[in-house]
């Protein structure tokens, strides 16, 4: 396979980042493949060339999560679906992996989203407010500090307190 | 299911707070070259980062009609949007529905299903909070309505709620201590976890901690009570009423005076210590640390708790140690003094914000 190239494109990226965290979320309703997941991921990333990877740790990462989500998906119309859909080639591939399973994976996203948003109800209001003001309104951080009349220090760590609970929610999910 | 405990766990928090730089953006090269080796740690800090990653981009999807929690006004947050409305928005998280009219009607019916289920609807209470927290190292005194006040320590969030019948506090985290007005007609009541304090005028301190809450009576008398976790809410997955108000009249368990002391555990044990250290327990309003046989582990706990810079133990011998000190909580310098007569121990500044102490005799610690 393709040594995964860097530069990454931004716009391009904001676009494959639902299907490859779709994708990792799927893992972790399952948590022994997340774990697989990761194992994967950690050991293709040690054998990056290092001075790269230090200068753009998260978006190589990124890379390789959708790298192995790509030949998940690849892998599994291999085995799975062909015989079933007969136009498949036209189908985007990642987002349509075993049209069941993307289904299922949308379903759960749904409701994932519904119980991370309950989370937000009861967690302490500050941390709510800042993550409403991010994620609806799309304000910066330093707007978001702004606004709230705190520094964007204090945004930094209420964002990952909210997230902090958020992750205990999701995984009393499952 | 794991065999490990990661959420609450240190690399959850590391992996949210980094999760949340890298939504800041700008990361700085010597912040790049961090996450580099913090992901390069451990396959455990990968999966971390990509499940936060992964929770933070399904909230891209927050519906547009959740509000923003009133953070001046009577009314408390009001997030409970979640309507039948919501189905009008069910495009956003089906951009390719081209695709699903592949799909046979009973799974879009399914869908249908799924979206009505998820309309719950919750009640909500109404009360004017006013919420105060505290930076690492920060402590803030803050003077309520009727003059009481609360002395808040570094790391710690809480909320009030005062209205005509009750003076309600809420304990999210951390440390504070209590100087409350006598008011007979409106008692002053803290929640911290499953635990509660009732009084109505007097000096207290709280401190949660972990899962424990530890309540000491410096001046008149405290009633104390816990309120377990019912099996209703461990079916919901939801936990205790933790992030709530203190609303319920606390049956009272154990009537605590002053120079005493009670701990309430998570699960709603309660113990009382006859003989408080008042001394110790309120000596951080100086910023001094008392500790008596304490174990490293737990003073460089401390320590952390009031700055930036961290002590880090690996070795767990080493941070079972015993050491009775009493310290200024910023003067990691006098620490590192004291723990330089004890031989075994070699101190490792890292960086700026890190020092290791390890133990010379076993030093790639257990």
């Amino acid at each position: 396979m393709e040594e995964p190239s860097i530069e990454p494109n931004a716009t391009v990226l904001e676009d494959q980042y639902d299907k490859v965290y779709g994708f990792v979320l799927r893992r972790v309703r399952n948590a022994s493949d997340a774990q697989d997941l990761a194992q994967e991921a950690y050991s293709r990333l040690l054998g990056m060339e290092t001075r790269q990877f230090i200068k753009q740790p998260a978006a190589y990462l990124y890379r390789i999560a959708s790298n192995l989500t790509y030949e998940y998906a690849r892998n599994k119309h291999r085995t799975v679906s062909l015989q079933e859909f007969e136009d498949i080639e036209n189908i985007d591939i990642l987002s349509s992996t075993g049209t069941e399973e993307a289904l299922d994976d949308q379903v759960y996203n749904i409701r994932l989203l519904k119980h991370l948003e309950k989370s937000l109800k009861s967690m302490p209001k500050m941390y709510a407010a800042v993550v409403v003001l991010r994620k609806r309104d799309g304000m910066s951080h330093n707007e978001i500090a702004e606004r709230l009349d705190i520094s964007t220090h204090t945004v930094h760590k209420y964002l990952t307190r909210a997230m902090k609970i958020c992750r205990e929610a999701s995984e009393k999910f499952k | 299911m794991k065999n490990r405990p990661v959420t609450g766990s240190r690399v959850s928090d590391e992996a949210a707070s980094w999760s949340m730089r890298l939504d800041a953006g700008n990361l700085s090269s010597s912040e790049q070259e961090q996450l580099a080796k913090w992901l390069t740690e451990s396959p455990d800090h990968v999966e971390e980062l990509l499940i936060m990653n992964a929770l933070w981009s399904t909230l891209d999807n927050i519906g547009q009609d959740i509000s923003l929690p009133n953070l001046e006004s009577t009314d408390v947050v009001h997030l409970d949007s979640i309507k039948a409305t919501d189905i009008g928005n069910t495009s956003r998280f089906f951009p390719n529905m081209n695709i699903f009219k592949k799909l046979s009607i009973a799974a879009t019916f399914t869908i249908g299903i799924a979206i009505v289920l998820l309309s719950t609807v919750t009640n909500n209470k109404n009360y004017h909070i006013e919420s105060y927290a505290t930076e690492t190292g920060e402590q803030r005194n803050i003077v309520l309505g009727d003059g009481s006040t609360i002395l808040l320590n570094t790391q710690s969030y809480l909320e009030v709620a005062y209205d005509e019948n009750v003076r309600r506090v809420n304990i999210i985290e951390g440390e504070a201590l209590f100087s409350v007005v006598q008011d007979e007609n409106r008692p002053f009541r803290v929640g911290a976890g499953v635990a509660v304090f009732e009084a109505i005028g007097t000096q207290f301190n709280v401190n949660r901690k972990h899962k424990d809450v530890t309540m000491t009576v410096i001046e008149g008398v405290v009633s104390v009570s816990s309120q377990p976790q019912t099996t209703s809410d461990y079916a919901r997955g939801e936990g205790s009423d933790d992030r709530q108000m203190p609303t319920n009249v606390p049956k009272t368990e154990v009537v605590v005076s002053a120079g005493q002391a009670s701990l309430v555990k998570s699960d709603g044990t309660l113990a009382y210590l006859k003989e408080a250290d008042i001394y110790q327990t309120i000596a951080w309003k100086e910023r001094v640390l008392v500790f008596r046989d304490a174990t490293l582990g737990y003073i460089a706990e401390e320590f952390n708790r009031y700055n930036e810079t961290k002590i880090v133990i690996t070795d767990k011998e080493l941070a079972q140690t015993r050491l009775t000190a009493v310290l200024h909580a910023h003067r990691l310098d006098a620490l590192f003094e004291t723990l330089q007569t004890a031989t075994h121990i070699h101190i490792d500044k890292v960086g700026e914000y890190k020092v290791f102490l390890r133990n010379v005799t076993n030093p790639k610690g257990v």
